[in-house]
């Protein structure tokens, strides 16, 4: 079934906004080539069934999605994924990128780190490389 | 169309205001947080809204029909003591509820009342939980398929499981039907997560109306030297002082100025500030 | 609208039932059982026609058989009203509003005038059948018993009064009304009916023979009428002049007691009493009768009064329940 592609988890202590994180959750698993081009999103009701959350915000981060141009809203038929924002370099398991870090983590774990360690790194880099001033 | 609007609506008992001077207009299709803390006047303007209770001053519209005693067809109320007779089974409960509707939707209520696990049809209502108490009761209010949904207190007493089935029916409703919905509850906590709009009654008057994202994006809140308040642009909501320092809670504010810092409040903190306001302005004439 | 009704009426509507069926099976086994003993006692003249034709011995070994029973049965009809009211009037709606379900009615499409409507016809209807049925055939069990039953005391008998003709439904239409009124009003189901039953008890009390004023009474002249029992009322005596005209009442009193008191000092004879009245023109008594006859209408005027105090009530009820939330 085409609703089982994607499922939000919504975390309601988060501080985040369930409308800001289904967005994030959307854009996340089209990065990650979860949702392709042509793929619908879950409905309202179907969201609704699976978390309890108010289907009005769900139709709000639709909303913002399509504002976006990522998602299309078609009448009667539902919300449909109209862009991808998976790459060569995101997408599925044999990308360069993510095969690269992979092999960076198994390195590390067998050079003892633990996952604070990593995560650590994985900050420390992130900031040098990605200064939070320049990061949208 | 306006599912619900009120024009100056106030309810007098004895010498008690319980509702005062009280004017909104709730948007279609949306999940209203009626929000306040006990004894506000969060029951009386649902009841007066469902037709039960007749305003002193002022007058309600029902999508555009004034309120006059009786409840609208398009209305369904819940109302805070879930009233059912406790010595009729679950089955019988739901027939007498629709002997006494035109517009019923049998299935509607059927499906709610399937949507639990385990409720008993022949059991008697005395011998239910108090969710399951008040999820029967929400099935009724259901079948008279509804467009605007008058909920008083649907979370009380009930625990996480429950809170979260009834949530879930709600929400099913408002998905599949656009239901308007105003649910009232003491506890912000309940409401934060599900609600689109948000009323805060306090004192028997409308301390906010708006979309909780508006509303919490007009607002700040600014701390600061204690001294230098002047500096600060913006409608003052309420404030706490310690000797040297200041926090402002400020709607439509200026940029900070200089030495203050500046965030957007969460609601819990906004609605606070709201309800200190009131009460602030309520003791002080009496001195 | 009317299943609701029933089904919340059920557990005293079975009851009701359950009083119908056992009280009609027993005034009916009753009766027969009674008309067995009459004939066996070779009591069927003395029934018919009492007085002379009556062999005492028989007709007290009978009374001592049944004489309970018959005021039982009466008194049974006497109490019905008030225990529909107590227990089907004053909970009917006093119960609703302490438990909060008429919210649950309030606000359904049903108008609450309907749904009062309702309740009131399921809970009275069948309350007022029952009692009509019983008393009915309590009639026609007293009936049966003749002069040997309560029935020779006369139709101004204030207890054979009140089980008889339209009174019983008027004073259970008045109870019923009463308490279901005072159940909205005080919103209390044990005040409403505690209230009710005294409130009746007490209205009942005053009002008992208040009506017969209202009726017509014969006079009737001492000399042609004797003192023979015909289940009249007397509400008056007094005497009359040779022209036929009532004489004050001081007067012949004055004269009486002129009359009593002879000159040679001792009581005077009756034919001497009537003589000396006779001589300062007193020349018959009289007495008022309410004739047994006219019950009826007495009947009818407390049926009206009952009756209007019941639809006074009734009225109040509806308002009182329309302006209630």
């Amino acid at each position: 079934m085409l609703t089982d592609v994607i499922e939000f988890r919504i975390d309601r202590h988060s501080g985040v906004s369930t409308y800001m994180q289904i967005v994030h959750q959307v854009e996340q698993a089209m990065r990650l080539g979860l949702l392709a081009p042509g793929d619908r999103l879950p409905s309202a009701r179907e969201v609704v069934d699976a978390t309890a959350v108010n289907p009005n915000t769900v139709l709000k981060a639709y909303r913002e999605l399509e504002r976006e141009g990522l998602v299309e809203g078609r009448r009667g038929l539902g919300t449909f994924v109209t862009k991808s924002l998976a790459s060569e370099a995101t997408a599925g398991d044999d990308a360069p990128l993510r095969k690269e870090l992979a092999r960076w983590m198994s390195l590390a774990r067998e050079g003892g780190l633990v996952v604070e360690d990593v995560d650590a790194l994985y900050s420390a880099v992130r900031e040098e490389h990605y200064p939070v001033e320049e990061r949208s | 169309m306006i599912p619900l609007s009120a024009d100056s609506v106030g309810k007098r008992y004895r010498s008690h205001w319980a509702v005062r001077d009280c004017t909104f207009a709730l948007p279609e299709g949306k999940v209203i947080a009626l929000v306040g803390p006990n004894g506000a006047g969060k029951s009386t303007l649902l009841r007066m809204a469902a037709g039960l209770v007749r305003p002193t001053a002022g007058e309600l519209e029902v999508f555009g029909t004034p309120v006059r005693g009786g409840t609208h067809p398009d209305v369904s109320f819940l109302a805070q003591n879930r009233p059912l007779y406790s010595d009729l089974t679950v089955r019988e409960t739901v027939r007498v509820a629709a002997a006494m509707n035109d517009r019923w939707s049998a299935e509607r209520v059927q499906e709610v009342l399937g949507l639990q696990a385990g409720v008993d049809h022949g059991a008697k209502i005395r011998t239910l939980s108090a969710g399951t108490r008040t999820q029967v009761a929400i099935a009724l209010a259901l079948g008279r398929l509804p467009r605007l949904l008058l909920l008083d207190e649907p979370l009380s007493d009930l625990d996480p499981l429950a809170r979260d089935e009834t949530l879930r029916i709600i929400m099913a409703e408002v998905a599949d039907r656009g239901t308007t919905v105003v649910m009232s509850s003491h506890l912000l906590a309940d409401l934060r997560e599900v609600c689109d709009h948000m009323l805060l009654v306090d004192e028997g008057r409308v301390q906010v109306d708006g979309d909780i994202e508006e509303v919490l994006a007009r607002h700040r809140i600014l701390v600061g030297p204690a001294a230098d308040e002047s500096a600060v642009a913006g409608t003052l909501v309420s404030a706490t002082r310690t000797q040297r320092q200041a926090t402002l809670l400020l709607k439509d504010s200026g940029p900070a100025p200089q030495g203050w810092t500046d965030a957007e409040p969460d609601l819990e903190s906004l609605v606070m500030g709201y309800l200190r306001a009131s009460r602030a302005r309520s003791s002080a004439p009496r001195g | 609208m009317i299943w609701a009704s029933f089904r919340l009426q059920r557990v005293q509507l079975l009851t009701l039932l359950g009083v119908l069926v056992v009280g009609a099976g027993v005034l009916v086994l009753l009766r027969s059982n009674m008309v067995d003993a009459i004939t066996s006692a070779q009591l069927t003249q003395c029934a018919a026609r009492g007085g002379s034709a009556c062999a005492s011995d028989a007709q007290n070994v009978f009374l001592a058989d049944w004489s309970n029973l018959f005021q039982i049965a009466r008194i049974l009809i006497i109490v019905m009203p008030i225990l529909i009211g107590v227990f089907i009037g004053a909970p009917l709606f006093a119960q609703e509003l302490e438990n909060g379900t008429h919210v649950l009615a309030f606000t359904q499409s049903v108008s609450r005038t309907r749904w009062m409507l309702s309740k009131l016809v399921v809970a009275l209807v069948p309350a007022l059948v029952v009692v009509v049925v019983l008393q009915y055939l309590v009639w026609w069990w007293l009936t049966a018993a003749g002069t040997l039953g309560p029935r020779v005391n006369g139709a101004w008998n204030p207890v054979n009064f009140g089980i008889d003709h339209v009174s019983p439904i008027a004073y259970t239409l008045f109870a019923f009304a009463l308490g279901a009124f005072i159940g909205v009003v005080s919103r209390r189901t044990l005040v409403a009916m505690t209230a009710a039953f005294g409130v009746f008890v007490a209205v009942r009390f005053v009002l008992v023979g208040q009506v017969n004023r209202f009726v017509p009474s014969e006079r009737r002249v001492a000399v042609d009428a004797p003192a023979a029992r015909d289940g009249g009322l007397q509400v008056g005596s007094g005497w009359l002049d040779a022209a036929g005209l009532e004489v004050p009442r001081a007067r012949s009193l004055a004269v009486s007691d002129a009359c009593r008191t002879a000159p040679s000092g001792t009581p005077p004879g009756q034919e001497e009493f009537l003589a000396c009245m006779r001589e300062s023109g007193l020349m018959n008594s009289y007495a008022l009768v309410l004739p047994e006859s006219s019950a009826w209408l007495a009947h009818l005027y407390d049926a009206a009064i009952f009756g209007g105090f019941a639809v006074l009530l009734l009225a109040g009820t509806v308002w009182a329940l329309r302006r209630q939330s």
